[in-house]
């Protein structure tokens, strides 16, 4: 099977220029970056700030054209300036800030602004914009002004936007980092919903650990590279590794991990709350019936 | 709340004006203007007044809304009355008292010009307040479309007008901010001449500027990624189409505007 | 010295009076605020805190109610506001959007110039600021603009610092940062407490955050103040924490998951050592 995304030693250089506009230094953002995206996966991207994942992210909307290597997105080279348009409606992208990607000054126009842009029939555009706001839960917002809005509502209204024009993929580059923790859930919920009901493909680059534990491929990124990849889990278990790259591990893992630390036999891949407690349970009741006191 | 600023002075109501086309209101709101300079009798100022009053009735919206207009504009209107009282000339004079002259003719034309003046506000005032700012943009979009073909950017322009609607008021919660956080490091914008009050301004401008531009920059990115390439193979998702209303409405406005004439030839006052 | 403390009475904050649209955005609170505590202030978006940490320098004024601080009430005509700001620093949430001079030491020169002190005291706080925050010498003179997202936070810090307040209060300080630099920020506060005993406020909805670091904790829900104790008293109620859109650290949950199903887990822990260590005594000792 062709994957969806396709990055062949991907390289991205920022030159800084003085003030006559000399070259006077070169920034590799991405340095060698090879990846490839199975159609329908959910792949997170941790990475600190400065990492270098949001001009990875920039480079998948061919907002950005590679300075060396290739990237292919749904079969398109996107350093191919006229595959633009192809490129972004079938993988769309919602960026950090909720209030600079809202356009339009009703949430249900917002929504049809995408669909406009590659001139869908007007009927068809209401249908979708119907579609795509029920989707993220919005719906009954879609005559209110975006400004009535709280941050969460927001970026589903953004999300409500790309969906509308039916891509294959969304690219969310740190989505929530602006949001409150009702708002952070709500998102990341929806962004769920979409990878599982509707097969939608998606690229959640982030540095919140909660939010990756639901990923079915991670990638962590640091000074422009890939340093890890594997399964949420495979990633956790390694937090001397993450910490190296200025990221850490969920608490409810780091609580496993002090146990390890302190001769309790147990995992220390746990990603979840439920999953610590019922090991603890059990262990307890073996240990009670198998082990002597002390 | 400072979100809350709306531009324009929209009133939201279920009416006929209200579900009119914004072309036609845009035009409509032209038409009327320029039939105010048609006639130069009272009963011209009697027609155009319970035509107004006609439309109000059918927009359904209160009318100290609309009278709400001319506040801004008093000072102006007292103003342009004085001139009027006091310089124009004729045989019926009433009051002299010194350089002062005040003649009948003074009088009328200052009554007319003020209703003139008075209805023009009003009247556009009732378009504003039965029309969102979108559909306004949208109206003056489709409206001025011809003059593409002078290398005018029409769709640019509207484009620009909408947004700059949507962002708005997130820049006047900004400048708020801003003010406040710099308020918090010890700023005094109250005291001292203009000149340090306009140098004790730069703290805020500054960030202000800067933040525009981010979010100048974030929302071109924005775009860019939801495929705009300007008003080329664009379609839209509320296209502007005249109803059987509109047209009706436009005929109305037709007929208006013959009365008008008419009564400016045959009436004799 | 004298004792300090901060003191609301029957504060009410209204936003919009006469428009109609009127937003209580403060009821009733009441609240007093010690010397040398390590505040967590939680609440979702729009709960008031934003309002309550406005009032506290005086930025905006109470609709109703009374403000002491250090005992005078800030609302006497007497009362010198600007004294008050300098005392009480607050920082705003993305503080670096407030930077606009052309170097980083003229940026963090405002604020303590404005207080009208001698140009040598300007320069010896400001250093001392740029120095705590962890701003090398080698940025002093570059463009505040040029430096990275978390550089730039902490130079908006040091302006506030520089102004040596009695009081820090700061709106959300680590929003959008990652975790290291999260930790720096943080971990800057607590020094700034531990060593300098300033009496610091900190707004937050990580709970993670204020569990790791504060003395005391606020949560602020519709306008009032619902639970005011120890992060470890507070994170006890789980529930009403969860309904106010908050929740607590996934370190009390587990202990509060185990409780339930019958565990007799010793102490109220809230970090993860914490909590791991009350697991571990649970499963060998109990």
């Amino acid at each position: 099977m062709i994957p969806f995304i396709k990055a062949e030693y991907l390289v991205h250089e920022y030159s800084r220029r003085d003030e006559e506009g000399n070259v006077t230094g070169i920034n590799r953002a991405l340095d060698g970056i090879s990846i490839e995206v199975k159609a329908g996966d959910f792949i997170a991207v941790l990475g600190a700030n400065g990492s270098g994942k949001s001009t990875f992210a920039k480079h998948l909307n061919a907002l950005l054209v590679p300075t060396e290597g290739t990237l292919y997105v749904d079969g398109k080279d996107t350093s191919d300036h006229n595959n633009d348009l192809a490129v972004r409606q079938s993988a769309g992208m919602v960026f950090q800030n909720p209030d600079n990607q809202i356009i339009a000054n009703i949430v249900e126009e917002d929504a049809g602004f995408g669909p406009e842009n590659i001139g869908i029939p007007t009927d068809e555009i209401w249908h979708r914009v119907e579609e795509s706001l029920k989707n993220v839960g919005m719906y009954e917002y879609r005559k209110a002004s975006p400004n009535h809005l709280s941050g969460g509502q927001k970026q589903r209204v953004a999300i409500a936007g790309i969906l509308a024009m039916k891509p294959k993929c969304i690219i969310l580059d740190e989505p929530t980092a602006m949001l409150d923790p009702a708002g952070r859930i709500s998102v990341i919920r929806a962004v769920q919903e979409l990878n599982k009901k509707e097969n939608i493909t998606v690229i959640l680059i982030t540095h919140y650990m909660e939010e990756v534990t639901a990923a079915d491929y991670v990638y962590v990124m640091a000074d422009g590279q890939i340093k890890m990849q594997g399964s949420p889990r495979q990633i956790f278990a390694k937090s001397e590794e993450l910490a190296k790259y200025k990221l850490t591990i969920p608490e409810v893992t780091k609580i496993a991990l002090e146990l390890i630390k302190k001769g309790i036999n147990i995992p220390k891949d746990i990603l979840y709350v439920e999953e610590l407690t019922d090991i603890l349970l059990k262990l307890k009741v073996s240990a009670t019936v198998g082990v002597r006191k002390e | 709340m400072l979100r809350d600023i709306t531009i324009g002075q929209y009133y939201p109501a279920e009416s006929a004006i209200h579900r009119l086309d914004p072309r036609v209101k845009v035009v409509a709101t032209f038409i009327y203007i320029i039939s105010l300079f048609c006639f130069k009798q009272l009963s011209g100022y009697i027609i155009a007044a319970l035509f107004f009053l006609c439309m109000v009735k059918l927009s359904r919206v209160p009318f100290k809304f609309i009278t709400r207009g001319i506040k801004p504009i008093i000072f102006m209107l007292i103003f342009t009355a004085a001139l009027n009282l006091l310089w124009t000339s004729g045989e019926n004079v009433l009051i002299k008292a010194g350089f002062i002259t005040i003649t009948a003719e003074g009088v009328k034309k200052m009554v007319f010009m003020a209703l003139r003046l008075v209805f023009l506000i009003i009247g556009s005032s009732l378009m504003t307040l039965t029309t969102t700012p979108n559909q306004l943009t949208d109206a003056i979009e489709s409206l001025f479309k011809p003059l593409n073909k002078v290398k005018v950017p029409v769709h640019e322009i509207a484009m620009m007008m909408s947004i700059a609607l949507r962002f708005i008021p997130i820049l006047v919660e900004e400048t708020d901010k801003i003010m406040k956080a710099q308020l918090a490091r010890g700023a005094d914008f109250e005291s001292g001449n203009v000149i340090q009050r306009i140098k004790s301004m730069v703290p805020i401008f500054i960030p202000l500027f800067v933040s525009a531009a981010r979010r100048a920059n974030d929302l071109a990115l924005a775009m860019d990624a939801r495929c705009y390439h300007g008003g080329e193979g664009r379609t839209k998702m509320k296209p502007l189409k005249y109803k059987k209303k509109d047209i009706a409405a436009y005929l109305v406005m037709l007929c208006y505007i013959c009365l008008i004439i008419a009564a400016g030839r045959i009436l004799p006052v | 010295m004298n004792y300090m403390s901060i003191k609301l009475q029957n504060v009410n904050y209204i936003y919009g009076i006469g428009t109609g649209q009127e937003k209580h955005a403060l009821k009733n609170i009441n609240l007093e605020i010690n010397d040398g505590e390590f505040i967590g202030l939680a609440g979702h978006t729009g709960s008031g805190k934003s309002t309550l940490v406005q009032l506290l320098n005086g930025l905006i004024r109470a609709s109703g109610g009374t403000i002491y601080y250090n005992g005078q009430n800030i609302y006497d005509k007497l009362y010198n506001m600007r004294d008050l700001r300098s005392r009480v620093g607050l920082v705003f949430q993305y503080p670096e959007h407030q930077l606009f001079e052309t170097t980083v030491i003229n940026d963090v020169q405002f604020g303590p110039k404005n207080l009208g002190l001698p140009q040598l005291e300007v320069e010896l706080r400001s250093f001392k600021a740029l120095k705590m925050t962890g701003i090398g010498d080698d940025l002093l003179d570059v463009s505040p603009f040029t430096l990275s997202g978390g550089q730039k936070r902490r130079v908006a810090i040091a302006g506030i610092l520089a102004m040596q307040p009695e009081v820090l209060v700061l709106d959300e300080p680590v929003a959008g940062l990652d975790p290291a630099g999260r930790d720096e920020i943080l971990g800057l506060l607590k020094k700034l407490h531990d060593d300098n005993n300033i009496t610091i406020i900190l707004v937050s909805h990580s709970m993670d955050d204020i569990a790791k670091y504060v003395d005391r904790m606020l949560v602020m829900n519709n306008g009032e103040i619902v639970l005011d104790g120890k992060p470890a008293e507070v994170f006890q109620f789980e529930k009403e924490l969860e309904q106010t859109g908050l929740g607590v650290p996934q370190a009390v949950k587990v202990i509060h998951q185990l409780r339930e199903a019958g565990a007799s887990i010793k102490g109220k822990p809230v970090t993860a050592e914490e909590s791991a260590s009350a697991i571990y005594n649970w499963l060998k000792y109990s």
